[in-house]
């Protein structure tokens, strides 16, 4: 199906709560963008790339910006696969400051996915690096206030993606993580690189299609100190207006992704608003949170349902063997993928138009 | 020139290589390893001598492999025929495991399938299962291999599962390191980014 040229499109794609989530971008004009990526692990094909396929998009010509929001396996399998096909896009992530720093812990990470024959989410970035250096491209940086894409509908409308994040002491702060990550883990192949300090290094895009507006909240955290996260946002961004009538909240809905001003200072009264489950472990979002979107929107979708109990199964296995799993660990479980898929449409000149909203897989309306 | 190999060590950490070659079988493994050596410094003699004929030599060393190899695979097959027939049968499921989160009395782990590819899944296992010699490894991030199958003993049929943290001799901890280096600098090398 061909989209019309004024109209914009934001499709979310989950996975279930562990294999990732990627959103699609219609600006309009047939330019596309493309914010993260994931897979199928069953299949291991990309499925940004497997859904701009089957509506028909020309990949290779039309999709004009890729960003990576961080560096977590969740926000990246499949780009590189994504990236080779999209040559006409421009590639962008959280800026690199320290650059030996950072390549340093990128030689090391590959290093421990080789050891294990495993793939790191570095393995994916550094497949990226070779096509940029194989087209003369530049790794462009994303950062607080700063345009990565614009696209003119007419004279005086335009379609853009905006980063409010990371600020410059957030990329500070993660580079000093790197730096003693190295330290801790560097010097063992047989031990993979556990971070687990906040992020605050992950872009909120804020996406400007023609006449309406719709705010992107990746993994972002929030923090008492006003030079990170959400705070750094509210307190000191140039772009930021309270506008977003189509809202993701940071970090698969979870608290520390949230914060109450990101409901009075960047979004209208009453936004529709999406969400990514985790089911790895922790459960997000929580009861508490969903009550809390629930209170602030009519309508709020999610890729899949936050799976309590039907997670509980390990694989399908010859039952001998089953067996003597169940024998000998506490507990197993698999890791479901599902696919769920939230399309919201919206006129791109009309300044009353509303979202149309578009729901397959999994993907569910809560309200 | 690469270390030849005779026997997969790792086949005697795991319960599947409990029953040992027997003298007879060493013997043959033995000699098929510096039958195999031989052959190869004799090909690299030659190869020195006659350097225009390269093709005839690798082709010479090609045949002398596959008499080898022919013979290394009649001891294992006829191993493995051995055990069956006696009191042995294997049916295992391996995982590679990365651990998560350690609590008190137990740990909780990523675990990746290794003989179907496709999900994850996320086991729970007591602390007390894993070997003292391998406690210092149980650490956040640490990868393991787990495995479980069944073991004949006299007709009994015994389950088995076996947790092993990967040691790495100092020379491949070096060689890691190295790499290390070398690939994220090959990797900013030639690379354009934006200031």
């Amino acid at each position: 199906m061909k989209l019309g040229q004024n109209v914009g499109e934001i499709t979310l794609l989950g996975t279930g709560g562990g294999y990732g989530e990627s959103i699609v971008i219609h600006l309009g004009n047939n330019e596309w963008a493309v914010i993260d990526s994931c897979i199928n692990p069953n299949t291991k094909e990309c499925l940004p790339l497997q859904y701009l396929n089957s509506i028909g998009v020309d990949v290779s010509k039309d999709v004009k910006c890729i960003l990576i929001t961080h560096w977590h396996n969740d926000h990246i399998k499949g780009i590189s696969s994504l990236f080779e096909k999209a040559e006409s896009a421009n590639f962008f992530a959280g800026q690199i400051i320290q650059q030996e720093l950072f390549f340093t812990f990128v030689g090391f990470d590959l290093q421990k996915a080789q050891t294990h024959n495993s793939v790191a989410s570095t393995t994916e970035f550094s497949e990226c690096v070779k096509i940029l250096k194989s087209r003369k491209g530049q790794l462009k940086k994303a950062v607080v206030d700063r345009n990565l894409h614009t696209t003119k509908l007419s004279d005086d409308t335009f379609s853009y993606i905006n980063a409010l994040s990371p600020s410059d002491f957030a990329i500070e702060t993660f580079e000093k993580n790197l730096a003693n990550l190295i330290k801790k883990y560097g010097h063992n192949p047989n031990v993979k690189f556990q971070k687990k300090s906040p992020n605050h290094n992950s872009v909120v895009a804020v996406i400007r299609l023609g006449q309406h507006t719709a705010l992107m909240g990746a993994d972002l955290e929030t923090s008492n100190d006003n030079r990170l996260g959400w705070l750094n946002i509210l307190d000191h961004s140039q772009n930021k207006d309270k506008a977003s009538s189509l809202f993701k909240p940071a970090h698969h809905g979870s608290e520390n992704g949230n914060h109450e001003r990101i409901w009075d200072e960047l979004l209208i009264k009453n936004p529709i608003t999406e969400i990514t489950p985790y089911n790895k472990g922790t459960k997000l979002p929580s009861i508490n949170m969903l009550g809390l979107f629930t209170d602030n929107s009519d309508r709020v979708f999610i890729t899949s349902p936050v799976i309590g109990q039907r997670l509980g199964k390990p694989k399908k296995r010859e039952k001998r063997i089953e067996k003597v799993i169940n024998r000998f660990a506490k507990k197993i479980e698999e890791q479901k993928f599902e696919y769920g898929q939230i399309t919201c449409r919206i006129d791109l000149l009309d300044k009353k138009a509303s979202w149309k909203i578009d729901i397959q897989g999994t993907a569910l309306e809560i309200n | 020139m690469e270390e030849i190999q005779a026997i997969d060590t790792t086949l005697s950490d795991h319960w599947a290589g409990n029953n040992e070659l027997t003298r007879s079988e060493e013997k043959e493994v033995a000699k098929a390893t510096s039958l195999f050596l031989r052959s190869v410094s004799d090909e690299i003699e030659n190869f020195h001598e006659d350097q225009e004929d390269k093709e005839s030599t690798f082709k010479s060393t090609k045949r002398n492999e596959h008499k080898i190899s022919e013979i290394e695979l009649k001891n294992y097959h006829s191993k493995f025929n051995i055990l069956t027939a006696r009191d042995y049968s294997i049916s295992s499921q391996k995982w590679i495991g990365i651990i998560e989160e350690i609590f008190l009395d137990t740990f909780k782990a990523k675990l990746i399938d290794q003989s179907r590819e496709g999900t994850f899944e996320i086991g729970e296992f007591d602390i007390e299962d894993v070997s003292p010699d391998d406690k210092d490894f149980l650490i956040q991030g640490g990868v393991f291999y787990w495995s479980v199958g069944y073991e004949m003993v006299n007709g009994q049929r015994k389950g088995q599962s076996i947790l092993r943290f990967k040691r790495t001799a100092s020379l491949e901890t070096d060689n890691y390191f190295g790499k290390g280096f070398d690939t994220g600098a090959a990797l900013l090398e030639g690379l354009d980014l934006e200031k």
